[in-house]
């Protein structure tokens, strides 16, 4: 990491930190001066994450697309933008954040323990197709990270019906709209995101599908949120077996990003020098 | 008989066997990803695997869990799985049909009242609430003391589309899939292409078409000698110069030439001890990444290993932090490429023949090695370039498939279907209204319509 960029990411980390405990304090305590507080903080984390990211930029010349770092590093951002996002547009969703805050503290933790060292983007990944490719995969990231949050306000909602904490929440048939919402936008984004994929593979390793892991990973992370699209609009599965689902299904997109490393040693998508092209 | 293909149809045509293929699909996808796929390990790999694992491996390519993707299971779930988006989208249009063009006008104030946004407006007629919703896009139908708006009719058939489109990703793939033929070459600068491929895989129909080009020169760039960050590779073809490079592969109708690794190619040529040039050859040698690589010429073998900036490979810079340094302490895993900017190309050569070494040193061009009576010159240096080559038709269905599936969604979620009816009744006006996809979010909707029509004078 470059100094700048290291003041900034590990207090941003430190501060994703302060504010999942607060915001699990909130939930705990059903205390909602935590709550709000904990709304205000991550915007100051935001701002220091974003400077984080420039500051990378100012190094190497490139947006932080390419390494596992830089996925965890600019897949966060996305995250936390878009509870940013909810925060500001829906009051009564402050507590969006108990699940995605968390998510991005792992997801930020994760790629710096993924060597985030200073190297220029590699000739492989220099193409106008990453940056379409990786920009929608982020939003459907946090598209789907957003739509898991509401799934966990919907279930604590659920199970204290009497508190006066969750009775400031969405009422059920809004929250399981907005979830709804959030999995259709992920599902567009995801839909893109792959399309472009394919488009960009056939330019840099001449198949548009190779069956690779991460690519078929992504697929059926895809085919998950279909199958909770048609549950919901065939079955009329809403409400608790919507939030579960959603809880349930960030998984695939998680194995998709960071779990593949897991199960197998070879993959197209693990970017290293031409000869691994 | 005709039971037997009702029921048939009845199975197809339901929604819970898509669930069931999807969540069958998904489980093989799951398997290939625990399971080692044979395409994505070299034979090499693979062969290693197999003797390490005999009954295992066996037991695996039986049930076709090797290759599992074109495994008979799979392809059987994917028939299956587009038979029945077929059969439940034929079924469906006629009903979809009549919903979209039907004019669904209210009879009484209690259907209305079981619809899930309801308001009563009092002092308000029909004329009110066609100006509101015509100002907001309804297709508006009126009669004597009730009305029918709608808005996005036929938003519907955008269902009917994406699954269909499915299809044409289908045709595509199966079109790519016989006519695919992949090979790759390793051409030389200033070597000549003229259609000799190491074949990986030949079309199951159709030819490759012709084509010729000559390799005129290659050049990598490399951030401070560590990391690639480019490579232009440029093609004398017969529509002109052509820069090529990773990522921008040379396209010559539906041939395409993906650059996949660059190599050195010396020239080297053995004389006797009387000048005399015995042997000559240029050679195309794997050795920029640090590897060994050998080659053969009368008789002999020559083990070499390569130093593209001799001068300075021995440097090193300690405590130094800047971005290049880091570069270079970095993991290979990092992209990293040991000084791959060629500026001052040395080979270290080592002859044998029967297993006994003959002589060994160090080259830089136009210096030599003395073995067994003869030496060898390292002559001159150029690049070779290996391509990966594709050629395919009907990828553009494919490509099409992916546009319209994506343009369908965005248009099915964004312009959902809304209906809105009204009646008057008791000097009020009754309406009603609902959407397809969001329901509770169209409440902020629907009480914004309430409002504009109670405010209208």
């Amino acid at each position: 990491m470059a100094p700048l960029e290291s003041v900034f990411v590990w207090i941003t980390i430190f501060l994703y930190g302060i504010i999942s405990a607060l915001y699990i304090y909130s939930i705990v305590f059903r205390n909602e001066k935590v709550l709000g507080r904990a709304g205000y903080l991550v915007g100051v984390a935001f701002i220091l994450h974003t400077a984080g990211i420039l500051a990378r930029y100012a190094a190497i010349g490139n947006l932080p697309v390419a390494s596992d770092y830089e996925t965890g590093l600019g897949g966060s951002w996305v995250v936390v933008a878009f509870t940013l996002y909810v925060l500001l547009r829906h009051k009564s969703l402050r507590a969006v954040g108990v699940g995605t805050i968390p998510f991005s503290l792992l997801l930020l933790g994760f790629g710096l323990m993924r060597e985030p060292v200073l190297v220029p983007m590699t000739a492989s990944v220099r193409s106008f197709w990453l940056y379409i490719h990786v920009f929608f995969a982020w939003l459907a990231f946090g598209a789907y990270a957003v739509a898991a949050g509401l799934g966990i306000i919907y279930l604590l909602k659920e199970k204290h019906p009497d508190k006066e904490f969750y009775a400031k929440f969405p009422d059920f048939p809004k929250l399981d709209d907005l979830m709804f919402k959030y999995v259709v936008f992920g599902f567009v984004t995801d839909a893109v995101m792959i399309a472009s994929g394919a488009i960009w593979a056939k330019d840099l390793w001449g198949n548009y599908w190779s069956w690779d892991p991460v690519e078929t990973w992504s697929l059926v992370t895809w085919l998950i949120y279909g199958l909770a699209i048609h549950l919901r609009l065939t079955m009329g599965w809403k409400g608790r077996k919507m939030a579960r689902l959603v809880i349930f299904a960030i998984s695939g997109m998680v194995i998709t990003y960071f779990g593949i490393n897991f199960f197998v040693k070879t993959s197209l998508h693990f970017f290293q020098a031409w000869q691994e092209m | 008989m005709k039971n037997m293909i009702r029921s048939i149809t009845r199975l197809l045509k339901s929604l819970r066997l898509t669930i069931i293929l999807i969540i069958c699909l998904s489980a093989v996808f799951f398997l290939g990803l625990i399971i080692p796929q044979e395409d994505l390990f070299s034979s090499e790999q693979y062969l290693d695997w197999k003797t390490r694992k005999t009954d295992l491996v066996s037991f695996l390519e039986f049930f076709g869990l090797t290759d599992v993707y074109k495994s008979p299971l799979t392809l059987g779930l994917w028939g299956l799985f587009f038979l029945n988006l077929v059969v439940v989208m034929l079924s469906r249009i006629p009903s979809l049909w009549r919903r979209c063009t039907k004019v669904d006008m209210p009879s009484e104030t209690a259907s209305l009242k079981a619809m899930k946004q309801y308001e009563v407006i009092d002092g308000r007629g029909i004329d009110d609430a066609r100006s509101v919703l015509k100002a907001m896009r309804y297709s508006f139908y009126p009669e004597a003391d009730h009305f029918y708006a709608v808005k996005n009719r036929f938003s519907p058939f955008g269902t009917i589309i994406f699954h269909l489109s499915f299809l044409l990703l289908l045709v595509g793939g199966v079109i790519t899939f016989y006519t695919k033929f992949r090979a790759e070459a390793v051409v030389a600068v200033n070597e000549t292409f003229s259609g000799r491929y190491a074949v990986l895989r030949y079309p199951k129909y159709g030819d490759v078409p012709r084509t010729t080009f000559t390799v005129k020169e290659v050049k990598p760039t490399y951030y401070h000698k560590s990391v690639p960050v480019d490579l232009t590779v440029v093609l004398s073809t017969k529509e002109g110069d052509k820069v090529i490079g990773i990522n921008r592969p040379y396209k010559t109708g539906t041939l395409s030439f993906v650059v996949t690794d660059i190599g050195v190619s010396p020239l080297f040529i053995i004389r006797g001890t009387d000048g005399r040039e015995l042997d000559a050859a240029v050679l195309k040698l794997k050795v920029l990444n640090g590897e060994t690589d050998t080659f053969e010429m009368m008789g002999y073998t020559f083990e070499t290993f390569f130093y593209p900036d001799h001068a300075s490979e021995t440097q090193t810079d300690a405590g130094d932090t800047s971005l290049e340094a880091m570069s270079k302490k970095a993991p290979k895993s990092q992209a990293i490429i040991r000084g791959g900017e060629i500026t001052d190309p040395a080979f270290h050569i080592t002859v044998k023949k029967d297993g006994a070494v003959l002589g060994k040193g160090l080259m830089k061009p136009r210096q030599s090695i003395d073995f067994d009576g003869k030496k060898i010159i390292f002559e001159d240096l150029s690049y070779w370039v290996k391509f990966y080559i594709g050629h395919e038709y009907g990828l553009w269905l494919v490509y099409t498939g992916f546009s319209v599936i994506i343009i369908v969604l965005i248009v099915r979620f964004v312009f959902y279907r809304r209906d809105i009816k009204g009646i008057i009744e008791g000097g009020s006006l009754h309406v009603a209204g609902r959407a397809e996809y969001f329901p509770a979010l169209f409440s902020d909707e629907f009480a914004e319509i309430a409002e504009q029509i109670r405010k209208r004078h």
